[in-house]
Protein backbone atom coordinates (compact mmCIF):
# COMPACT_ATOMS: atom_id res chain seq x y z
CA UNK A 1 0.00 0.00 0.00
CA UNK A 2 1.32 3.56 -0.46
CA UNK A 3 2.12 5.88 1.57
CA UNK A 4 1.91 8.89 -0.60
CA UNK A 5 -1.05 9.67 -2.70
CA UNK A 6 1.22 9.50 -6.17
CA UNK A 7 -1.58 9.08 -8.67
CA UNK A 8 -3.02 12.62 -7.74
CA UNK A 9 0.11 14.44 -7.97
CA UNK A 10 0.57 13.03 -12.09
CA UNK A 11 0.51 15.52 -14.85
CA UNK A 12 -2.63 15.67 -16.38
CA UNK A 13 -0.58 13.87 -19.58
CA UNK A 14 0.26 10.76 -18.02
CA UNK A 15 -3.03 10.69 -15.86
CA UNK A 16 -4.88 10.62 -18.93
CA UNK A 17 -2.89 8.10 -20.44
CA UNK A 18 -3.57 5.55 -17.45
CA UNK A 19 -7.17 6.74 -17.28
CA UNK A 20 -7.27 5.98 -21.64
CA UNK A 21 -6.31 2.77 -20.47
CA UNK A 22 -9.21 1.84 -18.49
CA UNK A 23 -12.73 0.65 -20.04
CA UNK A 24 -15.26 4.04 -20.42
CA UNK A 25 -16.94 3.04 -17.63
CA UNK A 26 -13.92 2.75 -15.15
CA UNK A 27 -12.75 5.58 -16.56
CA UNK A 28 -15.60 7.43 -15.44
CA UNK A 29 -16.31 5.62 -11.95
CA UNK A 30 -12.87 7.34 -11.37
CA UNK A 31 -14.73 10.79 -10.73
CA UNK A 32 -15.57 9.56 -7.18
CA UNK A 33 -12.25 9.02 -6.21
CA UNK A 34 -11.49 12.40 -5.19
CA UNK A 35 -11.87 16.16 -6.19
CA UNK A 36 -8.51 16.18 -8.11
CA UNK A 37 -9.78 13.05 -10.25
CA UNK A 38 -13.24 14.28 -10.83
CA UNK A 39 -12.52 15.41 -14.31
CA UNK A 40 -9.37 13.40 -15.38
CA UNK A 41 -11.83 11.42 -17.65
CA UNK A 42 -12.40 13.74 -19.02
CA UNK A 43 -8.74 14.22 -21.06
CA UNK A 44 -8.30 10.52 -21.66
CA UNK A 45 -8.16 9.94 -25.37
CA UNK A 46 -9.66 6.74 -25.79
CA UNK A 47 -13.06 5.91 -25.11
CA UNK A 48 -14.34 2.08 -24.48
CA UNK A 49 -17.81 1.61 -24.71
CA UNK A 50 -18.44 -2.04 -23.58
CA UNK A 51 -19.51 -3.37 -20.09
CA UNK A 52 -18.22 -6.70 -20.95
CA UNK A 53 -15.57 -7.47 -18.58
CA UNK A 54 -16.21 -4.69 -16.75
CA UNK A 55 -16.56 -5.41 -13.30
CA UNK A 56 -19.89 -4.69 -11.54
CA UNK A 57 -20.44 -2.66 -8.04
CA UNK A 58 -22.47 -5.66 -6.30
CA UNK A 59 -24.51 -4.52 -3.22
CA UNK A 60 -23.90 -5.93 -0.07
CA UNK A 61 -24.59 -9.62 -0.24
CA UNK A 62 -27.55 -9.34 2.27
CA UNK A 63 -29.16 -6.77 -0.14
CA UNK A 64 -28.69 -8.57 -3.49
CA UNK A 65 -31.58 -9.69 -3.77
CA UNK A 66 -33.49 -6.74 -3.27
CA UNK A 67 -35.38 -5.17 -5.66
CA UNK A 68 -33.92 -1.43 -5.27
CA UNK A 69 -30.41 -0.84 -6.47
CA UNK A 70 -28.39 -0.25 -3.46
CA UNK A 71 -24.65 0.99 -4.20
CA UNK A 72 -22.56 0.45 -0.70
CA UNK A 73 -19.44 3.14 -0.49
CA UNK A 74 -18.22 1.85 2.90
CA UNK A 75 -14.84 0.96 3.23
CA UNK A 76 -16.13 -2.70 5.11
CA UNK A 77 -18.59 -3.54 2.67
CA UNK A 78 -17.67 -7.33 1.44
CA UNK A 79 -18.59 -9.15 -0.90
CA UNK A 80 -17.14 -12.32 -1.81
CA UNK A 81 -15.96 -12.65 -5.51
CA UNK A 82 -16.26 -16.90 -5.13
CA UNK A 83 -20.51 -16.25 -5.93
CA UNK A 84 -20.04 -13.59 -8.75
CA UNK A 85 -22.72 -15.72 -10.91
CA UNK A 86 -23.63 -13.17 -13.26
CA UNK A 87 -26.98 -13.81 -14.05
CA UNK A 88 -27.81 -10.09 -15.65
CA UNK A 89 -28.84 -9.84 -18.97
CA UNK A 90 -25.66 -8.21 -21.52
CA UNK A 91 -27.92 -6.60 -23.43
CA UNK A 92 -29.55 -4.80 -20.68
CA UNK A 93 -26.45 -3.49 -19.57
CA UNK A 94 -25.21 -2.86 -23.11
CA UNK A 95 -28.33 -0.67 -23.44
CA UNK A 96 -27.61 1.45 -20.56
CA UNK A 97 -24.20 2.16 -21.61
CA UNK A 98 -25.25 3.11 -25.35
CA UNK A 99 -28.15 5.10 -23.37
CA UNK A 100 -25.15 7.83 -21.85
CA UNK A 101 -22.92 7.26 -24.43
CA UNK A 102 -24.29 11.15 -25.85
CA UNK A 103 -23.86 12.48 -22.43
CA UNK A 104 -20.78 11.36 -22.15
CA UNK A 105 -19.34 12.53 -25.17
CA UNK A 106 -20.41 15.99 -25.03
CA UNK A 107 -18.97 16.16 -21.23
CA UNK A 108 -15.31 14.72 -22.90
CA UNK A 109 -13.09 17.49 -23.36
CA UNK A 110 -10.53 16.40 -25.97
CA UNK A 111 -10.25 14.47 -29.39
CA UNK A 112 -10.11 10.94 -29.25
CA UNK A 113 -8.09 8.74 -30.88
CA UNK A 114 -9.76 5.85 -30.82
CA UNK A 115 -13.26 4.76 -29.68
CA UNK A 116 -15.34 1.76 -29.53
CA UNK A 117 -18.76 1.23 -28.98
CA UNK A 118 -20.65 -1.68 -28.34
CA UNK A 119 -24.50 -1.37 -29.15
CA UNK A 120 -27.74 -3.33 -29.83
CA UNK A 121 -29.40 -3.05 -32.88
CA UNK A 122 -32.17 -0.64 -32.00
CA UNK A 123 -29.06 1.62 -32.26
CA UNK A 124 -28.82 1.01 -36.09
CA UNK A 125 -32.46 1.66 -36.78
CA UNK A 126 -32.61 4.99 -35.07
CA UNK A 127 -29.55 6.45 -36.42
CA UNK A 128 -27.66 6.45 -33.56
CA UNK A 129 -24.75 4.89 -34.75
CA UNK A 130 -24.83 7.14 -37.88
CA UNK A 131 -24.87 9.92 -35.26
CA UNK A 132 -22.00 8.92 -33.08
CA UNK A 133 -20.06 8.51 -36.36
CA UNK A 134 -20.54 11.61 -37.33
CA UNK A 135 -20.05 13.48 -34.31
CA UNK A 136 -16.52 11.29 -33.53
CA UNK A 137 -14.85 12.28 -36.82
CA UNK A 138 -16.07 15.98 -36.85
CA UNK A 139 -16.08 16.83 -33.15
CA UNK A 140 -13.25 14.39 -31.53
CA UNK A 141 -11.53 13.77 -35.02
CA UNK A 142 -11.39 10.40 -34.25
CA UNK A 143 -8.99 8.12 -35.82
CA UNK A 144 -9.30 4.48 -34.83
CA UNK A 145 -13.37 3.74 -34.22
CA UNK A 146 -15.00 0.34 -33.78
CA UNK A 147 -18.26 -0.89 -33.85
CA UNK A 148 -19.92 -4.02 -32.07
CA UNK A 149 -23.36 -4.84 -32.78
CA UNK A 150 -23.58 -7.29 -29.73
CA UNK A 151 -27.15 -8.25 -30.57
CA UNK A 152 -28.88 -10.36 -33.25
CA UNK A 153 -31.14 -12.33 -31.71
CA UNK A 154 -34.35 -11.05 -32.96
CA UNK A 155 -36.28 -13.82 -33.52
CA UNK A 156 -37.89 -12.48 -36.74
CA UNK A 157 -34.85 -11.74 -38.41
CA UNK A 158 -34.10 -14.13 -41.25
CA UNK A 159 -32.25 -12.20 -43.67
CA UNK A 160 -29.10 -10.28 -43.33
CA UNK A 161 -27.27 -8.61 -45.84
CA UNK A 162 -23.97 -6.60 -45.33
CA UNK A 163 -21.51 -4.37 -47.49
CA UNK A 164 -18.12 -3.17 -46.29
CA UNK A 165 -17.85 -4.33 -43.08
CA UNK A 166 -15.10 -6.49 -41.23
CA UNK A 167 -16.71 -9.22 -39.33
CA UNK A 168 -14.19 -10.02 -36.99
CA UNK A 169 -16.50 -12.36 -34.72
CA UNK A 170 -19.26 -14.87 -35.00
CA UNK A 171 -20.63 -14.47 -31.39
CA UNK A 172 -23.16 -11.31 -32.64
CA UNK A 173 -24.50 -14.08 -35.13
CA UNK A 174 -24.99 -16.48 -31.94
CA UNK A 175 -28.73 -15.90 -31.23
CA UNK A 176 -29.80 -15.80 -34.76
CA UNK A 177 -32.03 -18.57 -34.53
CA UNK A 178 -34.00 -17.47 -37.72
CA UNK A 179 -31.48 -16.51 -40.09
CA UNK A 180 -31.96 -18.15 -43.78
CA UNK A 181 -30.00 -15.87 -45.50
CA UNK A 182 -26.75 -14.24 -45.36
CA UNK A 183 -25.39 -12.45 -47.75
CA UNK A 184 -21.71 -10.83 -47.37
CA UNK A 185 -20.47 -8.10 -50.09
CA UNK A 186 -16.99 -7.16 -50.25
CA UNK A 187 -16.68 -7.61 -46.41
CA UNK A 188 -13.06 -8.45 -44.88
CA UNK A 189 -13.47 -12.26 -43.08
CA UNK A 190 -11.82 -15.11 -41.95
CA UNK A 191 -12.29 -18.64 -42.99
CA UNK A 192 -13.04 -19.46 -39.62
CA UNK A 193 -15.11 -16.77 -38.71
CA UNK A 194 -17.49 -17.69 -41.88
CA UNK A 195 -17.61 -21.15 -41.45
CA UNK A 196 -18.86 -20.42 -37.57
CA UNK A 197 -21.38 -18.00 -38.23
CA UNK A 198 -22.87 -20.88 -40.31
CA UNK A 199 -22.31 -23.26 -37.93
CA UNK A 200 -24.11 -21.12 -35.57
CA UNK A 201 -27.27 -20.33 -37.49
CA UNK A 202 -29.43 -23.60 -37.26
CA UNK A 203 -31.43 -22.67 -40.15
CA UNK A 204 -29.82 -20.80 -42.86
CA UNK A 205 -30.95 -21.85 -46.01
CA UNK A 206 -28.71 -18.81 -48.20
CA UNK A 207 -25.34 -18.18 -48.16
CA UNK A 208 -23.81 -15.09 -50.74
CA UNK A 209 -20.25 -14.45 -50.51
CA UNK A 210 -18.84 -11.89 -52.65
CA UNK A 211 -15.89 -10.11 -53.47
CA UNK A 212 -14.01 -11.00 -50.09
CA UNK A 213 -10.85 -9.69 -48.66
CA UNK A 214 -7.18 -11.84 -48.59
CA UNK A 215 -7.95 -13.21 -45.01
CA UNK A 216 -10.94 -15.46 -46.32
CA UNK A 217 -8.51 -17.92 -47.64
CA UNK A 218 -11.44 -20.99 -48.19
CA UNK A 219 -14.67 -21.19 -47.80
CA UNK A 220 -15.45 -24.20 -45.39
CA UNK A 221 -19.22 -24.74 -44.63
CA UNK A 222 -20.73 -27.41 -42.41
CA UNK A 223 -24.39 -27.68 -42.11
CA UNK A 224 -27.98 -29.41 -42.32
CA UNK A 225 -30.07 -26.73 -44.19
CA UNK A 226 -27.99 -24.96 -46.64
CA UNK A 227 -29.50 -24.92 -49.80
CA UNK A 228 -27.76 -22.29 -52.02
CA UNK A 229 -24.58 -21.75 -51.75
CA UNK A 230 -23.43 -18.26 -54.19
CA UNK A 231 -19.40 -17.64 -54.68
CA UNK A 232 -18.55 -14.57 -56.45
CA UNK A 233 -15.36 -13.13 -57.08
CA UNK A 234 -13.51 -14.45 -54.70
CA UNK A 235 -9.75 -16.22 -54.72
CA UNK A 236 -8.97 -18.65 -52.56
CA UNK A 237 -7.22 -21.88 -51.91
CA UNK A 238 -10.10 -24.38 -51.66
CA UNK A 239 -14.04 -24.91 -51.17
CA UNK A 240 -15.07 -27.01 -48.45
CA UNK A 241 -18.63 -27.97 -49.00
CA UNK A 242 -20.54 -30.79 -46.32
CA UNK A 243 -24.26 -29.67 -46.89
CA UNK A 244 -26.82 -32.07 -47.10
CA UNK A 245 -29.29 -30.07 -48.60
CA UNK A 246 -27.07 -28.74 -50.92
CA UNK A 247 -29.51 -27.52 -53.60
CA UNK A 248 -27.48 -24.80 -55.88
CA UNK A 249 -23.96 -23.70 -56.30
CA UNK A 250 -23.13 -20.87 -57.91
CA UNK A 251 -19.67 -19.45 -58.63
CA UNK A 252 -19.17 -16.96 -60.56
CA UNK A 253 -15.67 -15.56 -61.62
CA UNK A 254 -13.70 -17.61 -58.94
CA UNK A 255 -10.59 -18.52 -58.92
CA UNK A 256 -9.41 -21.44 -56.58
CA UNK A 257 -7.02 -24.71 -57.41
CA UNK A 258 -9.48 -27.40 -59.08
CA UNK A 259 -8.19 -29.99 -56.64
CA UNK A 260 -9.48 -28.26 -53.67
CA UNK A 261 -13.02 -28.36 -54.41
CA UNK A 262 -14.92 -30.76 -51.99
CA UNK A 263 -18.51 -31.11 -52.00
CA UNK A 264 -19.99 -33.87 -49.26
CA UNK A 265 -21.80 -36.30 -48.70
CA UNK A 266 -20.23 -38.18 -51.48
CA UNK A 267 -23.54 -37.91 -53.41
CA UNK A 268 -22.71 -34.56 -53.85
CA UNK A 269 -19.34 -35.53 -54.66
CA UNK A 270 -20.25 -35.92 -57.78
CA UNK A 271 -21.46 -32.80 -58.55
CA UNK A 272 -17.92 -31.96 -58.06
CA UNK A 273 -16.95 -33.92 -60.43
CA UNK A 274 -19.50 -33.05 -62.76
CA UNK A 275 -18.26 -29.92 -62.71
CA UNK A 276 -15.13 -30.58 -63.75
CA UNK A 277 -16.26 -32.98 -66.23
CA UNK A 278 -18.14 -30.76 -68.77
CA UNK A 279 -17.22 -27.94 -67.84
CA UNK A 280 -13.47 -28.34 -68.36
CA UNK A 281 -12.52 -25.12 -66.39
CA UNK A 282 -11.78 -27.68 -63.78
CA UNK A 283 -9.27 -30.42 -64.29
CA UNK A 284 -10.28 -33.50 -63.75
CA UNK A 285 -8.60 -35.11 -60.93
CA UNK A 286 -9.01 -39.11 -60.18
CA UNK A 287 -12.13 -38.88 -61.67
CA UNK A 288 -13.51 -42.66 -61.40
CA UNK A 289 -17.35 -42.68 -62.02
CA UNK A 290 -17.69 -44.41 -65.14
CA UNK A 291 -21.00 -42.05 -66.20
CA UNK A 292 -21.53 -39.66 -63.44
CA UNK A 293 -25.66 -39.61 -65.62
CA UNK A 294 -25.87 -43.20 -64.50
CA UNK A 295 -27.25 -42.17 -60.92
CA UNK A 296 -30.82 -40.68 -61.41
CA UNK A 297 -30.74 -39.02 -58.03
CA UNK A 298 -27.64 -37.28 -58.57
CA UNK A 299 -29.86 -33.87 -59.72
CA UNK A 300 -32.71 -34.70 -57.20
CA UNK A 301 -31.96 -31.53 -54.95
CA UNK A 302 -30.40 -29.46 -58.11
CA UNK A 303 -31.75 -26.92 -59.74
CA UNK A 304 -29.29 -24.56 -60.36
CA UNK A 305 -25.78 -24.78 -61.39
CA UNK A 306 -23.94 -22.16 -63.13
CA UNK A 307 -20.15 -21.84 -63.83
CA UNK A 308 -18.80 -18.28 -65.16
CA UNK B 1 26.25 1.10 -36.90
CA UNK B 2 29.58 2.06 -36.52
CA UNK B 3 28.79 4.39 -33.65
CA UNK B 4 27.51 2.05 -31.56
CA UNK B 5 30.27 2.52 -29.65
CA UNK B 6 29.84 6.09 -28.91
CA UNK B 7 29.22 7.29 -25.30
CA UNK B 8 26.90 9.81 -24.22
CA UNK B 9 27.74 11.58 -20.78
CA UNK B 10 24.56 11.57 -18.43
CA UNK B 11 24.78 13.34 -15.08
CA UNK B 12 22.03 12.99 -12.16
CA UNK B 13 20.02 14.82 -9.87
CA UNK B 14 23.01 13.50 -6.70
CA UNK B 15 25.71 14.20 -9.06
CA UNK B 16 26.44 11.09 -10.29
CA UNK B 17 27.81 10.54 -14.50
CA UNK B 18 26.90 7.93 -16.42
CA UNK B 19 28.69 7.02 -19.56
CA UNK B 20 25.60 5.28 -21.30
CA UNK B 21 26.05 3.89 -25.12
CA UNK B 22 24.75 6.35 -27.67
CA UNK B 23 22.26 3.61 -29.22
CA UNK B 24 20.85 3.16 -25.38
CA UNK B 25 20.55 6.48 -24.48
CA UNK B 26 18.64 7.57 -27.71
CA UNK B 27 15.47 5.65 -26.59
CA UNK B 28 14.80 8.80 -24.90
CA UNK B 29 13.62 11.22 -27.07
CA UNK B 30 14.39 13.76 -24.87
CA UNK B 31 18.02 13.15 -24.61
CA UNK B 32 18.21 12.53 -28.33
CA UNK B 33 17.47 16.05 -29.17
CA UNK B 34 19.70 17.36 -26.53
CA UNK B 35 22.40 15.27 -27.51
CA UNK B 36 22.12 15.97 -31.64
CA UNK B 37 21.32 19.60 -30.84
CA UNK B 38 23.72 20.44 -27.98
CA UNK B 39 27.92 19.59 -27.76
CA UNK B 40 28.20 16.11 -28.52
CA UNK B 41 30.99 15.83 -25.68
CA UNK B 42 29.55 17.58 -22.99
CA UNK B 43 27.48 16.27 -20.15
CA UNK B 44 23.73 16.13 -20.57
CA UNK B 45 22.03 17.01 -17.23
CA UNK B 46 19.67 15.00 -16.10
CA UNK B 47 18.44 16.84 -13.03
CA UNK B 48 15.37 15.34 -12.25
CA UNK B 49 16.76 11.77 -12.22
CA UNK B 50 18.19 10.15 -9.22
CA UNK B 51 21.19 7.18 -10.21
CA UNK B 52 19.11 4.48 -8.79
CA UNK B 53 16.54 4.98 -10.94
CA UNK B 54 18.38 6.21 -13.92
CA UNK B 55 20.20 2.99 -14.00
CA UNK B 56 16.56 1.21 -13.66
CA UNK B 57 16.03 2.83 -16.98
CA UNK B 58 19.01 2.48 -18.31
CA UNK B 59 18.33 -1.21 -17.96
CA UNK B 60 15.19 -1.52 -19.69
CA UNK B 61 16.85 0.70 -22.52
CA UNK B 62 19.14 -2.07 -22.79
CA UNK B 63 17.44 -5.02 -22.97
CA UNK B 64 15.21 -3.22 -25.47
CA UNK B 65 18.26 -2.13 -27.53
CA UNK B 66 19.68 -5.14 -27.22
CA UNK B 67 16.47 -7.32 -28.08
CA UNK B 68 15.80 -5.19 -31.35
CA UNK B 69 19.54 -6.12 -32.39
CA UNK B 70 18.92 -9.64 -31.91
CA UNK B 71 21.64 -9.73 -29.21
CA UNK B 72 19.46 -11.23 -26.33
CA UNK B 73 18.43 -14.61 -26.72
CA UNK B 74 15.51 -14.94 -25.83
CA UNK B 75 11.81 -14.92 -27.18
CA UNK B 76 9.13 -12.15 -27.14
CA UNK B 77 7.07 -14.11 -24.42
CA UNK B 78 10.46 -14.17 -22.33
CA UNK B 79 10.72 -10.01 -22.92
CA UNK B 80 7.20 -9.81 -21.44
CA UNK B 81 8.17 -11.71 -18.62
CA UNK B 82 11.11 -9.84 -18.10
CA UNK B 83 8.78 -6.39 -18.33
CA UNK B 84 6.43 -7.98 -15.55
CA UNK B 85 9.29 -8.39 -13.42
CA UNK B 86 10.83 -5.29 -14.19
CA UNK B 87 7.62 -3.10 -12.87
CA UNK B 88 7.14 -5.29 -9.61
CA UNK B 89 8.59 -2.61 -7.34
CA UNK B 90 7.05 -0.72 -4.76
CA UNK B 91 4.72 2.74 -5.95
CA UNK B 92 7.47 5.07 -5.15
CA UNK B 93 9.76 3.50 -7.61
CA UNK B 94 7.12 2.83 -9.96
CA UNK B 95 5.55 6.09 -10.33
CA UNK B 96 8.99 7.98 -10.42
CA UNK B 97 9.49 5.11 -13.43
CA UNK B 98 6.26 6.60 -15.08
CA UNK B 99 7.91 10.56 -14.46
CA UNK B 100 10.79 9.77 -15.60
CA UNK B 101 9.59 8.09 -18.84
CA UNK B 102 7.40 11.08 -19.37
CA UNK B 103 10.01 13.65 -19.00
CA UNK B 104 12.57 11.90 -20.65
CA UNK B 105 10.01 10.79 -23.25
CA UNK B 106 10.64 7.10 -23.62
CA UNK B 107 7.21 5.89 -25.40
CA UNK B 108 7.56 2.06 -24.45
CA UNK B 109 8.43 2.70 -20.87
CA UNK B 110 5.75 4.74 -20.06
CA UNK B 111 3.05 2.55 -21.80
CA UNK B 112 4.62 -0.04 -19.52
CA UNK B 113 4.48 1.29 -16.75
CA UNK B 114 1.21 2.92 -17.00
CA UNK B 115 -0.62 -0.01 -18.10
CA UNK B 116 0.99 -1.54 -14.60
CA UNK B 117 -1.29 1.46 -12.82
CA UNK B 118 -4.19 0.55 -15.26
CA UNK B 119 -4.21 -3.15 -14.36
CA UNK B 120 -3.75 -1.95 -10.27
CA UNK B 121 -7.09 -0.14 -10.76
CA UNK B 122 -8.89 -2.03 -12.99
CA UNK B 123 -11.46 -4.24 -11.73
CA UNK B 124 -11.74 -2.22 -7.86
CA UNK B 125 -13.99 -0.83 -6.03
CA UNK B 126 -13.47 3.07 -5.95
CA UNK B 127 -12.77 2.51 -1.93
CA UNK B 128 -10.25 -0.41 -3.12
CA UNK B 129 -8.63 2.00 -5.17
CA UNK B 130 -8.21 4.98 -3.28
CA UNK B 131 -6.66 2.42 -0.39
CA UNK B 132 -4.35 1.22 -3.02
CA UNK B 133 -3.07 4.54 -4.01
CA UNK B 134 -4.09 6.71 -0.68
CA UNK B 135 -5.83 8.92 -2.34
CA UNK B 136 -7.38 10.76 -0.03
CA UNK B 137 -11.05 11.26 -0.32
CA UNK B 138 -11.66 15.26 0.23
CA UNK B 139 -15.45 14.70 -1.07
CA UNK B 140 -18.20 15.59 1.53
CA UNK B 141 -20.65 12.90 1.79
CA UNK B 142 -23.01 14.89 0.13
CA UNK B 143 -21.08 16.03 -2.42
CA UNK B 144 -19.56 12.21 -3.20
CA UNK B 145 -23.36 11.35 -3.18
CA UNK B 146 -23.99 14.21 -5.73
CA UNK B 147 -21.09 12.75 -8.40
CA UNK B 148 -22.63 9.13 -7.73
CA UNK B 149 -26.03 10.35 -8.77
CA UNK B 150 -24.47 12.38 -11.71
CA UNK B 151 -22.87 9.21 -12.92
CA UNK B 152 -25.57 6.74 -11.69
CA UNK B 153 -25.44 4.77 -14.88
CA UNK B 154 -21.55 3.66 -14.66
CA UNK B 155 -22.11 3.29 -10.83
CA UNK B 156 -25.49 1.12 -11.05
CA UNK B 157 -24.27 -1.58 -13.68
CA UNK B 158 -25.13 -4.44 -10.27
CA UNK B 159 -27.62 -7.04 -9.82
CA UNK B 160 -31.09 -6.27 -8.69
Amino acid sequence: MATDDFISNLPVEVLATIISGLPAIEAIRTTILSKRLKDGWRNGFRLDFDPKGVKKLFPAPNQRRSTVPVIQFGSNVCHDDGDDIDDTDPREEISRVVKNIDNVLLSHERNLISCRIVHLSNSYRSGDVEKWIKYLTSEKEVQELAFLCDDFQHETLQSLEFTNYDIRFHRPFHHCYNLKTLKLYYCDISTETLEAIVSSCDFMEHLSVCSSTSSLKQVRIFSQTVKTVELESLDLEGIFLSTQSLGALVLHSMKFPAKSLVIRPSKQTKIAEILQYYTHLLTPVNYKASDPMEDPNLFKNLRELSID
Amino acid sequence: MGSTSTKIKLRTSDQKVFKVEEAVVVQSLTIKYFYENGCPSSVIPVHSVSSDILSKILDYCKKYVNFAAGKEDISPEELYEWDANFVKVDQNTLFNLILVGNCLKIDSLLDLTCQTIVNMIKGKRPEEIRTTFNIKNDYTPEAEEAVRREKKWAFDMLRV
